[in-house]
């Protein structure tokens, strides 16, 4: 295929820019000209036009450049084609800032984007330590970014959730959505992207030196530190420009350099030309369809929404082709003592402080209470708390079984897609009139995607079964912000879900979760076996007599199988299972059959007292058991993660 | 002595037995069941997001003793239990939940916004169900005659300023500077319009709650009538300096007008408060 | 023991390996050696049963390797690959036992004649010392050598070894040559081997293939190799063969 110039991208904006004016507007293009010349503009469909409709137009086309421009910098940076502010969970960073900065702190004057760019750096920082900083350019990096996603999702769904009559505004405006009222927005970004854009020609030749590799390039005399921190800077600023701007979307990022890779960009001067160009075309595309679809639908489209629904698929085609370094990195090494694991002294703690979570609570004062439940008392606390640990266990069987099979310690249940599965389902639920608590449309749901992954699993390789889940969740994020903009009764329902609670488990639906886990739990054991063969990597551990593919279809099978039964009572839980098996040998569970029991009882022990807190500790309101989970597990990593870098220095 | 202890055990007895008694002891766990309750003139036990209340729904007043029984989505179950209620009142929201709080006390649920039916009579009559069950249907009578006294002395007002052609109103909320939610039909501003003799004057299709996310820009399509937004809005000087905004008929009519803080999604009571705010606007609109 | 018969393979659109005929009976020591790029790595995998060729068969004991079932398989070959991997979990006794899994399956504990193989294993390969150490915590020398005891616990009388000399000191890897040697002397098992350096190759082998731009360039003894008229072809640069008294030949860059 022969490359467009960049002078028939251009053409193709004007015409798509035209056509984005026309559908806005009921003035013909005639009279949009003379009302563009018009020194006093009386009519208010010329007003309409002047101060709504083409501030929308001007701007979509610069933040779409400014959105690619950012996905392509982080590209060129790490090296790695699926990289993008949302991708990496930076976009993530960045609202979670906004919206904690809102709440928390409504009477201080912060500019929006200096909340939004300290929180970017905080997820670029968190991305680093979690992925590690020489792994950015492998799946290790989507890994973590998907993970801090969820997870920084959650810590903003708690934030709007305790706080939700004044969020549903929040929530509108987060969703993304390119209308304009006046032009102050527009030359509010203006003023800020010109400027930025000026460094970018100095970056192209260090970018070019970059390509031959970190090392290469600090041996042909380039400052790597300084050129890494500049341009990243600069991809975080263009990216929080937008997000101030216009809230969260998404896809242009990422889509609009592989777009320029396919189109045959090949320098850096090149890649940034042509993402530009298509993230304009890409954006002004979206937003048109958004346009279409508000005036169509009853309800309003965000652009954001319509961006996904068009990016989603394009995700999940670019993951499946793109060749991508698996990286393989452990997060946290396993300690080197010797000693004997005192696997019974683990479990007496482990059973001593679940009792602790059965008997604490708080009476009708809000006074702490320690004392053995009452009857009628306990038959309402054990159903939730039975369910948070069988959930626990699960998450962290799962997670050992998938981190052992795709020999990456940054794989979890939640990174499947199979929760995103089972979102969407619930979502599906609502639509039709159901209330949250119906889990067979999340069971649904859910089931579908283990149904497909099992069907990919004998002929996809494990990396890229893990990058079609981050397609999917991706797939799932543009939906939710579709019913998020609607900020009504049914959006917060879905967020409460989406923080994954226990409140609505029964008696019964408790006891057939445990009793599901359980006895998923010891199909493992047989397993077992297979799971430390597989800590050759798959290629050797075939040479050995192991029958790869029909193993990675059953353990796959396994862990999606725990997985469906969880995410189906409880939505998705965010870095459980990621951290848990990771911290079972980080105590010092290094052989299969100790990892296997200690994940278990930390799991158990984790989630027991993640209920108890969200029982006790915001009485009588509550937190989702599942967001405090996940939010206690991502401290911890974090903590073994900056244990682990100080004794490197030291 | 003896017959005077067991004389004292049979009365104390009488009294405890719920049998025949009305429930005294009510949570109510969404705001619409907390207003039907004080509207009754019953001081419920606990209710579901007791501080965000009276931060938007203001009114009716909530007694000081009245305690917080959590979220609305997800009450505590554990207080409500310690509270030993005899009555938990709940929405659809909470229906998956009422076999567990059915083991506590019982539990009614009052769907009260549904897309099939008139939400407005809907919520006089669920009203008078709840007036049935807690035994103060005469309560709930001289309730209903007061509100009616009320809206016709409104009605009597704005007649003796507009006479018999009042000027159609809009009611919104903004969400954004780009958009607002529109009451449409089958929401309460509506009720309250027409129970005033009022025209919608952005009239939407019919949903659940009645509402609508709409664009500024649609506000245009206003000619005539009066555009009553419900305070507060944290962005409004954004809004209010748009070119948008300053060229929209309404605003060049100087037509716009602020309603204090209003709950929309009430029942008779909240209606009756929507119809006194729109009054109060309504007469003290200068054209 | 293996037939090869019509091989070609294609990657990214070049013929990586084309081989007409090529028979490879169950006996000796077999060097495979050749030039970057030469197709030597590739040919041992297909022999491994890793991928299929594009055309062609590899035939096991007249078997279509691509039929036999994994463990099946893994009983009559074992495969060590060029980079190893170290995975921090595991214990190098670990390692050497993942070596009966072939024989062993998924559940049946091990036995005792199991344990014994492990032990034997560990003293051929040297690293019965290091029964206790992570896999990375010892050496890349160390670390191959586990990797050879733990194909020589898999019992399988095929043994691939692509490079397995390639991270050992001088002591290590004639050590590791003589090891072989025994091994294909005393327990009629078969090696193949691919190897960059030549006079090592020369000195342990009984037979030499040697690949050149995926064909079969030479397949014979290393003497025929040494009179070879056109050895300098080999790998493109011009050599010399320096006879010595009593010893074997060497060969050095001319």
């Amino acid at each position: 295929m022969k490359r467009p110039s960049l002078m028939q991208l251009s053409l193709i904006i004007v015409l798509l820019a035209l056509t984005h004016l026309q559908l806005a507007t009921p003035l013909s293009v005639t009279e949009q000209w003379q009302a563009y010349w018009q020194p006093q503009p009386t009519h208010i469909e010329q007003i309409i036009f002047l101060n709504a409709d083409l501030p929308r137009t001007l701007l979509a086309i610069l933040l779409g450049a400014a959105m690619a421009l950012s996905g392509s910098l982080l590209q060129q940076l790490t090296q790695n084609p699926l990289a993008s502010p949302m991708t990496l969970g930076i976009s993530a960073g960045a609202w979670c800032a906004i919206v904690l900065g809102g709440i928390l702190l409504p009477q201080m004057p912060i500019p929006i984007e200096w909340l939004a760019m300290i929180g970017s750096l905080v997820a670029l920082g968190l991305l680093g330590t979690l992925a590690g900083w020489r792994q950015l350019h492998s799946l290790s990096a989507l890994l973590a970014g998907t993970a801090l996603n969820l997870l920084l999702g959650s810590i903003a769904g708690i934030a709007v959730m305790l706080n939700d009559q004044y969020s549903r505004s929040l929530l509108v405006w987060g969703a993304g959505d390119l209308a304009q009222n006046d032009s102050h927005w527009l030359s509010w970004v203006c003023i800020r992207l010109l400027p930025a854009l000026l460094i970018l020609p100095w970056l192209c030749r260090p970018l070019q030196l970059l390509q031959l590799g970190s090392h290469a390039a600090a041996a042909a005399g380039l400052n790597v530190l300084r050129l890494a921190i500049i341009t990243s800077l600069l991809a975080l600023w263009l990216n929080g420009l937008a997000i101030s701007a216009v809230g969260l979307i998404g896809f242009i990022s990422l889509l609009a350099p592989a777009l320029a890779r396919l189109l045959g960009a090949r320098s850096p001067a090149e890649q940034m030309k042509y993402s530009a160009l298509l993230g304009m075309m890409t954006l002004l595309l979206a937003d048109t369809l958004a346009m279409y679809a508000s005036q169509v639908l009853p309800d309003i489209l965000p652009s954001s929404a319509a961006a996904g629904l068009l990016g989603a698929p394009l995700l999940i085609y670019l993951c499946l082709r793109q060749p991508l370094a698996e990286g393989g990195e452990l997060v946290s090494p396993p300690a080197r003592s010797r000693r004997k694991l005192p696997l019974l002294l683990c479990l007496a703690v482990g059973v001593v402080v679940l009792v602790l979570c059965a008997i604490i609570g708080r009476d009708g004062m809000g006074q702490w209470v320690w004392s053995w439940p009452e009857a009628q008392l306990w038959s309402l606390r054990w159903p939730r708390l039975l369910a948070a640990c069988a959930a626990g266990v699960g998450l962290a069987i799962a997670g050992l079984i998938l981190q052992r099979l795709f020999n990456n310690p940054l794989a979890s249940p939640d990174l499947l897609g199979i929760s995103s599965g089972a979102s969407l389902g619930m979502l599906a639920g609502l639509a039709l009139g159901a209330s949250a608590s119906q889990w067979w449309f999340s069971a649904g749901g859910a089931a579908l995607i283990l149904l497909l992954l099992c069907w990919l699993a004998p002929r996809q390789t494990p990396a890229r079964l893990i990058l079609l889940g981050i397609g999917l969740s991706s797939l799932l994020e543009a939906v939710l912000q579709f019913v998020m903009a609607q900020g009504n009764n049914d959006s917060f329902q879905l967020l409460n879900w989406l923080a994954g609670s226990s409140y609505h488990t029964s008696a019964n639906q408790a006891l057939l979760l445990s009793g599901l886990v359980i006895l998923l739990g010891l199909f493992t054991l047989p397993a077992s076996r297979v799971l430390t063969l597989l800590l050759l990597g798959e290629s050797h551990a075939r040479s050995n007599g192991l029958n790869v593919q029909r193993t990675r279809w059953l353990l796959l099978l396994l862990a999606g199988g725990i997985s469906l039964v969880i995410s189906s009572q409880f939505g998705p839980m965010a870095f459980i299972g990621l951290v848990l098996p990771q911290l079972a040998i980080k105590l010092g569970a290094r052989r299969i059959h100790s990892q296997l029991c200690l994940a278990s009882l930390l799991g158990a022990v984790m989630l027991g007292l993640a209920d108890l807190a969200s029982r006790t500790v915001f009485f009588p309101a509550q937190i989702p058991v599942g967001a405090l989970g996940s939010l206690a597990c991502g401290c911890l990593l974090l903590l073994a993660l900056l244990a682990r870098s100080r004794s490197q220095h030291a | 002595m003896k017959h005077l202890k067991s004389l004292l055990l049979c009365c104390c007895l009488l009294l405890s037995t719920p049998l025949f008694a009305a429930p005294k002891r009510i949570i109510t766990l969404s705001w619409e069941a907390t207003e039907y309750v004080l509207a009754l003139g019953v001081t419920p036990l606990a209710i579901a997001d007791r501080n965000d209340y009276q931060q938007w729904v203001i009114a009716p007043t909530l007694p000081a003793q009245v305690l917080d029984a959590g979220g609305r989505l997800e009450p505590n179950l554990e207080r409500i239990y310690a509270l030993k209620p005899d009555l938990i009142i709940i929405n659809p929201a909470l229906a998956a939940m009422q076999g567990n709080l059915q083991k506590i006390a019982p539990t009614i649920l009052l769907d009260s916004f549904k897309a099939e039916h008139n939400n407005a009579v809907a919520a006089e009559q669920l009203q008078r169900q709840l007036a049935i069950q807690l035994e103060r249907t005469e309560q709930h009578t001289a309730f209903m005659q007061q509100q009616q006294a009320k809206i016709d002395d409104l009605r009597r007002l704005i007649t003796a300023r507009y006479g018999a052609n009042p000027p159609p109103v809009c009611v919104v909320r903004f969400a954004s500077p780009t958009s607002f939610w529109a009451y449409g039909e089958n929401s309460m501003p509506e009720a309250a319009m027409h129970a005033l003799g009022l025209q919608n004057a952005c009239p939407q299709a019919r949903t659940a709650w009645g509402t609508r996310l709409r664009k500024t820009p649609d506000l245009a399509q206003i000619k005539q009538g009066l555009l009553l937004h419900i305070a507060p809005f944290a962005r409004q000087a954004e809004l209010f300096r748009s070119p948008v905004w300053q060229a929209l008929p309404v605003v060049k009519q100087n037509a716009v007008l602020a309603l204090p803080p209003v709950w929309t999604q009430g029942g008779v009571y909240s209606t009756t408060r929507l119809a006194e705010v729109i009054t109060v606007a309504l007469l003290s609109h200068q054209p | 023991m293996y037939q090869l018969k019509n091989i070609t393979l294609h990657r990214n659109g070049h013929e990586v390996l084309h081989i007409e005929q090529l028979d490879l009976p169950a006996n000796g020591l077999t060097v495979v050696l050749g030039h970057n790029g030469s197709g030597k790595s590739t040919l041992l995998k297909m022999l491994a049963g890793q991928f299929k060729p594009d055309q062609g068969q590899v035939l096991l004991n007249q078997t279509e390797i691509s039929r036999l079932a994994p463990r099946a398989l893994a009983k009559q070959v074992a495969y060590m690959p060029q980079q190893i991997p170290q995975p921090a979990l595991l214990q190098v006794r670990e390692l050497v036992e993942l070596g009966r899994f072939a024989w062993r399956g998924f559940w049946q504990p091990w036995q005792a004649d199991d344990q014994q193989r492990i032990q034997q294993a560990m003293q051929a390969a040297d690293v019965s010392h290091l029964a206790e150490h992570a896999l990375d915590e010892i050496s890349g020398g160390e670390r191959q050598r586990a990797w050879l005891a733990m194909l020589l616990a898999q019992n399988a009388n095929m043994l691939l070894l692509d490079e397995p000399s390639s991270a050992l000191d001088l002591a290590h890897q004639y050590q590791l040559m003589t090891l072989l040697r025994q091994q294909t002397e005393q327990h009629t098992c078969t090696v193949i081997a691919v190897l960059h350096d030549l006079n090592l190759a020369l000195r342990y082998a009984d037979r030499i293939l040697a690949l050149r731009h995926g064909r079969i360039w030479f397949d014979g003894t290393p003497s025929e190799l040494l009179n070879h008229p056109k050895l300098d072809d080999l790998y493109g640069i011009a050599l010399d063969i320096l006879p010595r008294e009593g010893k074997h030949p060497v060969a050095v860059v001319a």
